[in-house]
């Protein structure tokens, strides 16, 4: 059995890094419907669900592979993710990972995948071409959002019952340090300079901007009731912020750090992730089971798109 | 063909080792019900959010501040035990108001995993729900939305704190209360 699995994972690996970028047409938005068991694939150029993958376990969160060849979906009740193929939009592997595998992430240069354990305060850091453990990293309680900054120093875990984000060395995959933060921090994301980490605190209905140099609030902004994670665009010019219990978007001038609109989307927004146009930010609507498409630079919601049961996409899932 | 052959053997193995198990997937309940009267009618009888009478399964409800967001409400269960509830959103316009469990009593301690448990009256976590009225010309169209998680946060729930439970309640309580406030509307 083992010696089967690990020619599997051999061969499969061999796939994968044969895979390449220049067969990705569109940039595509991987949403995972965590009710439905499975993952609506959007052709983002015209905005049609072009394919719905099953995938078991309760899908959440949602990681594309820099290059956009390969996607890794969280899977609680599989504990651990599953690996899609975006050439072909077929599931490929699902990996153990985890008693509550939920946050998922990938380093920009694609060698490794990070899975946040719900129940067990750890990471696990897993090589992207083996599949294999390479360390489990104890965080704080219950973590989950994560990113890695630009440069792939930094590892950045949200720990949601702890109040806090993890600063952790990519390269000794020490605990460097940890920012309080507001009451419950779920989603987060991170500027293109690495500088500046925007954490959205579900319980204090704020978004504590860290300062990543040394683990500071910087600022906090008040949005709406239960902001769940958030995205940046325009340049970095522009925050959006989903509320889960107001139905809405919450937009920020990272400048001013001033709500400057807010958009009503679908019911229970949760993921958001934005278009590498940089200009046009999805949201998924868990309640309603579709995704909205909100123009940051008009301020206006262009599209609806209906996708399946539960749609969740907690993470960055755009591929390029 | 071969590499699907691979595919194949890869997810057999590791399905094969997987146990099933609980993760922290939010749960959803929605029900409507068409109401042969109209909106502003329907809409009355369960505008005032410190009135419940058309809710079949509640005894009794003590309200602080009426309408207005932050508006807390205390339900007492024909069944016994209560549930607090605050208001987070209120339009009149809409005919629409959305609240979230804040507080419960406990219906029972269980042991599970050689702890006590305590199963509160509506075996949910983090439930928050919306009640809506919809003006269909002369009828109205009602619908109501809870999102929640099970009871038991922790992984490998006991039967009365898991999905199953927590979704069964809800659903009950969201028809009982639909089916009656038809009943009420069109007499």
């Amino acid at each position: 059995m083992i010696f089967n699995l690990k020619a599997a994972l051999r061969l499969m690996a061999a796939i994968l890094s044969a895979a390449s970028p220049a067969l990705i047409a569109a940039p595509y938005a991987y949403i995972s419907n965590q009710l439905g068991s499975s993952v609506s694939v959007i052709d983002a150029s015209n905005n049609q669900v072009i394919e719905t993958i099953p995938v078991f376990g309760k899908p959440a969160g949602i990681a594309v592979s820099p290059s956009g060849a390969t996607v890794y979906v969280s899977t609680p009740e599989a504990k651990g993710f599953a690996v899609i193929d975006s050439r072909q939009h077929k599931l490929i592997a699902q990996i153990k990972a985890g008693d509550g595998a939920l946050g998922i992430t990938v380093a920009p240069d694609g060698q490794r995948i990070y899975v946040a354990d719900w129940y067990k305060n750890t990471v696990s850091v897993i090589a992207a071409d083996s599949f294999r453990l390479i360390a489990s990293i104890q965080v704080g309680q219950s973590p989950s959002g994560m990113r890695v900054s630009p440069d792939n120093r930094w590892l950045y875990v949200a720990n949601r019952l702890s109040d806090s984000v993890s600063k952790i060395d990519t390269a000794t995959l020490n605990l460097v340090k940890t920012a309080s933060v507001g009451s419950h921090p779920f989603g987060l994301t991170i500027d293109s300079t690495g500088q500046r980490l925007y954490v959205a605190n579900v319980q204090s209905d704020d978004v504590s901007i860290v300062d990543t140099a040394n683990m500071r609030v910087l600022a906090t902004v008040k949005v709406n009731m239960l902001p769940y994670a958030t995205a940046l665009a325009q340049n970095d010019s522009r925050l959006l912020v989903t509320n889960q219990d107001d139905g809405s978007v919450s937009v920020v001038d990272t400048q001013t750090l001033k709500e400057i609109a807010l958009l009503s989307v679908g019911e229970k927004p949760e993921g958001i992730a934005t278009h590498p146009d940089d200009r046009h930010v999805y949201v998924a609507n868990w309640f309603d089971g579709t995704v909205s498409v909100i123009d940051a630079k008009t301020l206006q919601i262009t599209q609806t798109i209906k996708t399946g049961e539960g749609s969740r996409a907690f993470g960055q899932f755009f591929g390029k | 063909m071969k590499k699907n052959y691979w595919f194949v053997t890869l997810l057999l193995v590791v399905f094969a080792s997987a146990v099933h198990a609980h993760g922290p997937v939010r749960q959803k309940a929605e029900e409507e019900i068409t109401i042969s009267a109209p909106a502003e009618k329907v809409w009355g009888i369960i505008k005032n959010y410190g009135d419940l009478s058309w809710l079949p399964a509640v005894q009794s409800v003590t309200v602080d501040k009426g309408n207005q967001k932050g508006s807390i409400r205390v339900l007492t269960l024909k069944e016994g035990g209560t549930i607090t509830e605050e208001l987070k959103k209120y339009d009149e316009k809409k005919m629409s108001y959305a609240y979230k469990i804040t507080e419960m009593s406990t219906a029972k301690t269980i042991t599970h995993a050689g702890a006590e448990e305590k199963v509160p009256v509506l075996p949910v976590d983090n439930y928050a729900a919306t009640i809506e009225v919809e003006d269909k010309g002369g009828s109205s169209l009602v619908s109501w939305k809870a999102a929640y998680y099970r009871a038991y946060m922790n992984n490998n729930p006991p039967a009365e704190m898991n999905e199953e439970a927590a979704n069964t309640a809800v659903s009950t309580i969201l028809k009982s209360g639909l089916a009656n406030l038809k009943t009420l509307a069109e007499k």
